[in-house]
């Protein structure tokens, strides 16, 4: 079975029990690696509990069922364990601690439900900021795991507890929680109600969560206090492939794990996916020495920076085309990565209709979604990564991106 | 301790709009008379309990209760209180999880039956927490065991060697890979050397010798004899019991239910994966001789301390035997109770008794068997003389006390305050008539003597007597006469020629003496006074009120002597009669 690992990614499989900081680089096989680890702590992990794997995407979770339940079926049947629990950060914290205690502390009678925002009975809750009612459901609650802040709007105004408190209060009666009230009530409910945390942290031991630099500072902060319960937390991710800076998750987390004592720091080196000349590049940028496993075909460059103004789409998407064709890659197989919803609709010609034309067969995808495709980003390693400074109010800037790797952008240096 | 089901709240199931079963580890005795629900229990257990053997119950609209309105509507609900969770077992059941008054977590699971489907069949759904919308995970049902024990279950069937009976499953619980290996080494080694035995080689040469003859060289297959199949599997489904040296199918129908019964409770208490284990056995008397029922019931009720290496085993048993509750540990009884249109639960248990009372009861009742948890009438009387002629007067009334289903039980000297504390309007709810002395008394010279009241006089009963009266409600009356039962019996004028007859069965000469000095005085209450004196209160030796009442008894049944109840009798007889 581990004949399919790397010996970097065997070692890593094999360590003892014990809480670990992975670092692995794009294309490194995290998943596959990941995957591995569970099955081989729950082989030698015998107490009661479940191992928990958590991630940030449906799409990463699933994937990492179909690849738990593939080695599964490998194994003989007696002594296959599906004590695992395989899930999103967020369906962990709904499935524990929200659905079942909630309640607790929102003072609701039933069990706590999710609200997007454009519920109708919504509208009822409302919260004054100093200058205007905003609707509940809008604020934003801000942990470090000390106490709460709280902020509302697109500017992120501060709001005060005395105003946010009450109206989150109001809104929990009913059982109404936003994606970040949820955060403030799970955290509420493991300092209030000790047993629950007790039960949670017996529950699982052993928790590995992907995707590590996607941790904000609110799931940090329940990690944390899972931690100090006895649960021991591994970690594994690149912090230079963080895709969730919006919502505050910067990859410090995962960053300052490993300097933790009783935390054993490891690192995947070695990109199995991009050609060396990507590579070469990306450690440029980000500064890290991985190698690529890859061998170029051809002296063809891999990367290309190719600023384009907005008004000129067509244009940038010709060249792209044209790159493509020169790399003999279909066009059909290319990708146009975008990083926000907005640009994505933009360039897929949502707005105007013509998005078969205008991205010449290649797919636009928002860079939040871009793990959602997988496949079709292995094959071309051509992306056209012009990517609008997602701060709106230096939006001339233009970022260049290589995936989802972080990389300066030349023109502001941001 | 061990995770226990601490409480099950059923509503709307049959018999029952809404009861409340409080249980204990261990032993748990469900008793209640026929056709009281004790069967709607065992079902709502089943409905979360269900074992590897039975699957879960299913119900339709004709199980949901119907109140006297007279119209069936809502859900089935069964609600479980698991307390008693180690720390282990608040992280499995962490969705059930609350925290109790007493600040300690139980968890909460609950089954809840409806939306009818087309033929009318009920859709269960299992939750857990304090609302119904959490569900229950399947790692949580795997976490609750159960064996289901049913009432004339065919013990026989289950011990019969089969790949999954009680047996086989028990030895592959108790075998690890190096007991099964031997195990298959060791058929090995047999089936060798029964090999070498001479009938054995002659068969095998018999028929493969025409097989290969039939056959010829080129068709013909390999023949062996010998043990089939030698490894442990086969082995397991295979082996059977044998009970002094006979086979199981020749031994006793009740025996054979103790048998199965200790395989049950092996695989259960053995098996360490489960965070809970439970047995629910129904009517186990059915086949048991009361002796064999003594001996079953102490040991169930041992095997909550479970054995070394083993884990404890909740146990459900429910019974209609007054036997089998009598000699059950009053705090592991649940009583069912008929209030009316619907069932109730009641838990001896929780009765607050005075000091050392609770233990005068449970040993009378050891003692005695009296059927208190069955009785649907209550008549109490102080001893064998009431016991003899209470049911001989009631008929003289016109009232037969079996008819009325009434219970006549003597407490033998004992305080009635062990046994009223279970009675009354939110106890164990029957009428219930105590008939009992009123031994008025007076002080002459500092020194307490006893009265003789005439019919009509205003009586002060005795301390014991008034705080009787002081538990009084709505179901349970005390009654009492004058003085004491022969006295007031004496009173009546048509009684003491009666009385006079039985004593000179008894007594010639002491019955003459009487009858004179009885004649010699004039009123009845002279007479009555005369009487009772001069045989329960004599100088030399009294006469037994037993043998008395047994002679009285005779007179009255054998002789058709002219008899009258006196009124506080009567009326006590009309009270549980009503």
């Amino acid at each position: 079975m581990t004949a399919e690992l790397s010996k970097e990614q065997a070692d890593i499989v094999a360590l003892p029990l014990t809480p670990l900081a992975v670092t692995a680089c794009a294309g490194s096989g995290k998943t596959r690696t990941a995957v591995h680890r569970l099955l081989s702590m729950r082989q030698r992990y015998d107490g009661p509990g479940l191992i928990g794997l958590f991630s940030f995407s449906n799409v990463a979770v699933d994937a990492f069922k179909n690849e738990y339940a593939r080695l599964l079926r490998n194994l003989p049947a007696i002594g296959r364990s599906s004590r695992v629990e395989i899930d999103t950060m967020d369906g962990f914290i709904t499935a524990n601690i929200l659905r079942p205690h909630g309640h607790r502390v929102m003072q609701c009678q039933r069990a706590p439900f999710l609200v997007e925002g454009r519920e109708g009975f919504l509208n009822s809750f409302t919260v004054y900021d100093g200058k205007i009612l905003q609707p509940t459901a809008n604020i934003e609650v801000m942990s470090d795991g000390t106490g709460f802040r709280y902020a509302i709007g697109r500017a992120h105004t501060d709001l005060p507890a005395k105003w946010a408190e009450p109206a989150l209060a109001k809104l929990g009666s009913v059982g109404a929680y936003s994606h970040s009230a949820g955060r403030y009530w799970a955290l509420r409910v493991l300092h209030e109600k000790s047993f629950v945390l007790r039960a949670m942290a017996r529950r699982y031991p052993h928790i590995l969560v992907d995707e590590a630099q996607d941790i904000g500072p609110e799931h940090q902060a329940i990690l944390e206090l899972l931690i100090d319960a006895g649960t021991q937390v591994s970690l594994i991710g690149d912090i230079n492939q963080g895709i969730y800076e919006f919502a505050r998750a910067n990859g410090t987390f995962l960053k300052n794990y490993s300097a933790r004592s009783s935390i054993s720091p490891h690192r995947l080196t070695v990109n199995y996916r991009s050609l060396p000349a990507i590579v070469a590049l990306a450690n440029k940028l980000t500064g890290q020495t991985d190698s690529a496993n890859r061998l170029a075909k051809d002296a063809r460059p891999a990367c290309y920076y190719m600023p384009f103004r907005a008004t000129e789409r067509d244009k940038a998407l010709g060249s792209f085309r044209s790159l493509l064709g020169a790399a003999d890659i279909e066009p059909s197989k290319g990708v146009v990565l975008c990083r926000s919803s907005d640009w994505t609709a933009e360039w897929s010609g949502e707005t105007d209709g013509q998005w078969a034309a205008a991205a010449g067969g290649c797919r636009p995808t928002s860079a939040a979604g871009s793990r959602d495709r997988e496949p079709c980003l292995t094959v071309p390693e051509i992306v056209l990564d012009c990517l609008r400074e997602p701060c709106r109010s230096r939006s001339t800037g233009f970022r260049l991106r290589c995936r989802a790797m972080r990389i300066r952008c030349p023109q502001c240096s941001r | 301790m061990d995770v226990y089901l601490a409480q099950l709240r059923i509503r709307n199931f049959r018999r029952i709009a809404d009861a409340t079963l409080n249980f204990r580890p261990g032993l748990n005795v469900i008793v209640g008379p026929n056709n009281i629900g004790k069967t709607a229990v065992v079902e709502a257990l089943r409905a979360l309990l269900a074992g590897a053997d039975d699957p879960y119950p299913r119900f339709t609209c004709d199980d949901i209760h119907i109140p006297t309105s007279g119209k069936a509507i809502g859900e089935i609900r069964f609600e479980y209180v698991f307390q008693g969770l180690s720390h282990d077992d608040e992280a499995e059941f962490l969705h059930a999880l609350r925290e109790g008054s007493d600040g300690k977590t139980e968890a909460v699971m609950g089954v809840t039956y409806g939306d009818p489907d087309k033929s009318n069949r009920l859709k269960p759904r299992r939750w857990c927490g304090d609302f119904d919308e959490v569900s229950m995970t399947s790692s949580m049902l795997e976490n609750l065991r159960s064996v289901y024990l049913q009432p004339l279950r065919d013990a026989e069937q289950g011990l019969r060697p089969s790949r999954n009976s009680q047996l086989s499953r028990l030895l592959h619980l108790l075998s690890d890979n190096e007991g099964k290996d031997a195990i298959a080494d060791a058929l090995r080694e047999l089936d060798k050397e029964l090999k070498k035995h001479k009938p054995i080689k002659d068969t095998h040469d018999a028929i493969s010798g025409r097989h290969s003859s039939m056959l010829g060289p080129n068709l013909a297959q390999a023949l062996d004899v010998g043990l089939a199949g030698t490894d442990f599997g086969k082995l397991a489904s295979r082996l059977s019991i044998i009970v002094d040296t006979f086979d199981i199918e020749r031994n006793g129908l009740g025996y054979n239910n103790l048998i199965f019964m200790a395989v049950v409770l092996s695989e259960l208490a053995k098996n360490a994966d489960a965070a809970y284990r439970s047995l629910i056995v129904e009517e186990p008397e059915a086949h048991l001789h009361p002796q064999l029922q003594a001996v079953l019931l102490r040991y169930l009720s041992s095997i909550d301390e479970g054995e070394p290496g083993e884990k404890p085993v909740q146990v459900f048993v429910t019974s209609h035997s007054p036997n089998f509750a009598s000699i059950a540990d009053l705090d592991s009884i649940v009583c069912l109770l008929d209030a009316g249109h619907e069932a109730l639960a009641f838990h001896p248990r929780s009765v607050e008794f005075g000091k050392g009372k609770r233990e005068k009861l449970a040993r009378y009742l050891d003692v005695t068997r009296a059927e208190l948890f069955f009785a649907r009438r209550a008549l109490f009387v102080e001893g064998a003389a009431e016991l003899l002629l209470v049911s001989a007067l009631a008929k003289k009334h016109g009232y037969d006390l079996r008819d009325h289903g009434v219970s006549l039980i003597s407490v033998e000297g004992l305080n009635f305050d062990c046994f009223m504390p279970l009675f009354g309007e939110t106890a164990i709810n029957v009428p219930v008539a105590v008939i009992t002395d009123a031994d008025p008394t007076t002080k002459i010279n500092g020194k307490t003597v006893g009265l003789y009241p005439a019919v009509g006089d205003i009586v002060e009963p005795s301390n014991t007597a008034k705080s009787m009266i002081k538990r009084e409600d709505g179901l349970v009356k005390v009654f009492f006469g004058q003085k004491t039962f022969e006295y007031d019996l004496a009173l009546l004028q048509k009684n003491r020629a009666t009385m006079l007859a039985a004593l000179k069965d008894i007594h010639p000469n002491i019955g003459d003496e009487l009858e004179a000095d009885v004649i010699a005085v004039a009123g009845d209450q002279a007479k009555a006074e005369k009487l009772f004196r001069g045989m329960f209160e004599r100088e030399s030796v009294n006469v037994s009120k037993g043998r008395f009442a047994q002679a009285l008894a005779s007179q009255i049944q054998d002789n058709k002597a002219e008899i009258e109840a006196p009124p506080y009798i009567l009326n006590a007889i009309k009270h549980v009669c009503k």
